[in-house]
């Protein structure tokens, strides 16, 4: 079996999801305004939307490790076996 | 409230920071625009052909791409929304802020205007008494822009519950 992959193209797509995920998770990070009585509420639904940007900056990262172990495995194996890997984490999976 | 009885006060202090909206506004913007640029980045991704990524493999990347592309595309969206709506607040309240200080305005050549209150004349105008009767002429009008600044401080408030509670599907529409 063969499989077609460009590697250096997907090392390259690694280093931007990782770049992509350092840029969204550096502006995650949002200081609740003073908002009179509804600070409270403003907070909660800033905090909320810090936590899903969190999260997919962390989805971003674990995509670009996978691609990467997958490259790896991909390199040591080429002309040997066909590759059935699993290329992501039921977390990337779960979005 | 009676606007005609004596020794009654009305509150012209604004509880919100409209400057401090802006700030997290701006932030907000920032993300949203963070995230919409990271949308376009992934949908490339998930374009990738399968001559560049053959194989099971490629079809699970391209597919993970996708979904992250979505969420992406989500999170700019949200941040987008609350950044707009956030600005139309700052914006509403700077203008409560300055509707309330005209009210102080024309309140303070004739009336008490002690911490953050304006305060009715103590006693009603008798014949003749022309500076009693300016100080009620004054009360009546900051009354009124006072009302005025705080229907305006409803609206613009109820506006932003509007925005904010509006992420129901927010981490359900994630899955």
């Amino acid at each position: 079996m063969t499989i077609s992959v460009d590697v250096d193209l997907l090392r390259q797509h690694g280093l931007v999801l990782l770049a992509e995920a350092e840029e969204i998770e550096s502006r995650s990070c949002l200081d609740p305004p003073d908002v009179g009585p509804l600070t409270a509420v403003t907070a909660e639904a800033l905090d909320r939307l810090s936590q899903r940007a969190g999260r997919l900056a962390g989805h971003a990262r674990e995509l670009a490790d996978a691609l990467e172990r997958w490259l790896g495995v991909a390199h040591a194996t080429d002309g040997e076996v066909g590759l059935g890997l699993d290329l992501l984490t039921a977390q990337v999976l779960a979005l | 409230m009676s606007i005609t009885a004596v020794g009654r006060s009305i509150d012209v202090e604004l509880d919100a920071d409209p400057a401090s909206c802006m700030r997290t506004a701006t932030a907000l913007a920032a993300l949203a625009e963070t995230c919409e640029q990271a949308a376009l980045v992934l949908g490339r991704h998930a374009q990738l052909d399968e001559a560049a990524f053959g194989g099971l493999s490629g079809i699970v990347y391209r597919s993970s791409s996708t979904l992250l592309e979505q969420a992406c595309g989500r999170t700019g969206r949200r941040s987008r929304r609350l950044a707009e709506g956030l600005t139309a607040f700052a914006q509403g309240m700077t203008e409560v802020r300055r509707r309330l200080d005209e009210a102080v305005a024309v309140a303070a050549p004739h009336l008490d205007v002690t911490d953050d209150r304006i305060w009715s004349p103590l006693r009603s105008a008798g014949p003749d008494d022309v500076v009693t009767a300016q100080g009620w002429a004054a009360w009546h009008d900051a009354v009124d822009r006072w009302r005025a600044a705080r229907d305006l401080e409803e609206q613009v408030s109820q506006e932003w519950v509007r925005v904010v509670d509006r992420p129901v599907l927010f981490e359900g529409a994630e899955r």
